[in-house]
């Protein structure tokens, strides 16, 4: 029962976030500062895991990543309440007789510099539920359930265009130079961060053009999926708009932009300076891997990522730990909080790491990429190590 | 509309024949034709195995796959009217007959694919 209960942990924090905007004030920051904090500190307590459990009830855990759309959904529109003014589809009322919650009261105390925890708060849950789960389904191409609720999964944090470039762009070019999700050695995350999200944007219209073309479709048309995923989130603001005032739209905008920066920070630490010989299948010392229990079971296994890029057609349920795979240091939101807010010092400490894939990771080939690499890296420790050898 | 939570089983598993290695194997329900070989350990040549660097290709001569991607994004329209298909992207519905032809390009330097330069040589 455990196996199937750990992936709970998500919509544990959904439900924390919820709580915290229904709170008002500072408990805006409620779901911010839990997520961090239970997760930082639990990968840290609880370490690794390399159980591969098998799972039976697959439908369960099909059931379970669509349960995420409904979720979303509540969210969004306690995130519009609180963001606009009167009573959005009487919750205010319900809540109030349901469970005494004076949501007006929470609401009226809530002060701008409380809304940078809401918002926080809600770019953290957008992305490890919207962006994680949206991955998961999208990966399943021509399921068009998966598909739908992927893409609007994704559509709440302006990414449904993921779907093309992740799956036709990102898992072929990894670790190549021609992969804008790819970080390169020594590359800053800030800078990386404009690099990533326009080439992965130009990168998914180009490869929706060459589809559009090859069946016969106009590239300026509603067959357009790029466009039309653009279309899904400009309609989620719409609908912000409608709900709770010019404010309500750009609070979710600015939740959205937080949410996208989450996932651009994870593409950064997964990949970090990891080279690869275009010529040869994707295999697991491509990406950067976690064994962290909680980071796993929180995030549907997504940290086992060495597998999930080497079998790109495994389900969240069936990726295997790889225990020899290069191996992140920390869990995922001790690296991403690390990755936003000492950029530099986490270069350093892969610094050692990547010296290490050179050694124990790479063939021939890539160890001459990554010598390359190393040079133009602009880390010292870097380019000094391929002058020694 | 549901596919994913309610996705049919189909029964029993397919056999695959592969020209001109004359390879032959059985896809299991659910299996794609490149899992299958790669279990038998046969060198297909494959890299990204979700349907979008095409290495793992191959032309369907007879019997119908169930794609599990849209190949429109990968494959050329030439390609798509000449039967090309992704092994690791196609069920079979049924026995099914295949032509893989990019052994001889992908040979060099693919240590999966060396047992079969081996044997030609």
């Amino acid at each position: 029962m455990g196996k199937y209960l750990r992936f709970l942990g998500a919509y544990l924090f959904a439900l924390v976030t919820v709580t915290g905007l229904l709170l008002g004030g500072p408990w805006m920051w409620l779901g911010f500062v839990v997520i961090y904090g239970a997760m930082i500190f639990g990968d840290g307590i609880l370490g690794d895991t390399y159980d591969e459990p098998a799972y039976g009830h697959t439908r369960l855990l099909n059931s379970l990543l669509y349960l995420t759309v409904p979720v979303l959904f509540g969210l969004c529109l306690v995130l519009a309440w609180m963001a606009g003014s009167g009573d959005l589809l009487g919750l205010g009322a319900a809540l109030q007789s349901a469970l005494g919650v004076d949501l007006f009261a929470n609401r009226a105390a809530t002060m701008p510099w409380h809304w940078i925890g809401g918002i926080l708060s809600v770019g953290i849950t957008f992305a490890a539920l919207g962006t994680n789960i949206g991955h998961e389904l999208t990966h399943r191409t021509t399921d068009r359930a998966a598909m739908l609720a992927g893409r609007w999964l994704l559509a709440l944090t302006f990414d449904a265009e993921f779907a093309i470039e992740h799956v036709y762009g990102h898992h072929r070019r990894l670790a190549t130079p021609a992969d804008p999700a790819t970080a390169r050695r020594g590359e800053h995350f800030y800078l990386y961060l404009l690099r990533s999200v326009s080439g992965q944007s130009l990168s998914a219209f180009r490869l929706e053009q060459q589809r559009l073309q090859t069946l016969g479709h106009r590239t300026w048309s509603l067959h357009n999926r790029y466009l039309r995923g653009w279309l899904m989130s400009a309609a989620i603001v719409a609908a912000f708009w409608l709900a709770a005032g010019p404010v309500g739209a750009l609070i979710f905008v600015l939740s959205a932009l937080a949410g996208r920066s989450v996932l651009e920070a994870v593409n950064y630490f997964e990949h970090y300076g990891l080279v690869r010989d275009p010529e040869l299948p994707v295999e697991p010392r491509h990406s950067w891997n976690s064994n962290k229990r909680l980071s796993n079971a929180v995030l549907f296994n997504l940290a086992r990522h060495s597998h999930h890029h080497a079998e790109g057609d495994a389900q969240f349920w069936q990726l295997r730990s790889y225990r020899d795979a290069p191996t992140l240091p920390y869990g995922y939101l001790t690296c991403m909080l690390l990755v936003f807010l000492l950029p530099g010092w986490y270069r350093k400490r892969m610094t050692p790491l990547l010296l290490e894939w050179d050694r124990r990771h790479a063939t021939p080939t890539e160890r001459r990429l990554a010598a390359a690499a190393n040079r133009q890296s602009g880390v010292t420790a870097l380019q000094l190590a391929g002058q020694g050898s | 509309m549901l596919g994913g939570l309610f996705r049919k089983r189909e029964p029993g598993p397919a056999r695959v024949s592969v020209e001109p290695f004359g390879w032959e194997f059985e896809v299991a329900p659910g299996q794609t034709i490149l899992q299958a070989a790669l279990a038998q350990g046969l060198p297909w040549p494959s890299r990204c195995r979700v349907g979008s660097c095409t290495t793992c290709r191959c032309r369907l001569l007879e019997g119908d796959v169930r794609s599990l991607t849209d190949t429109s994004y990968v494959l050329t329209r030439e390609q798509r009217e000449q039967n090309v298909v992704l092994a690791c992207q196609s069920q079979p519905r049924g026995p099914v007959r295949v032509h893989l032809e990019r052994m001889k390009a992908t040979l060099s330097g693919n240590a999966a694919a060396e047992p079969v330069a081996a044997d030609r040589g």
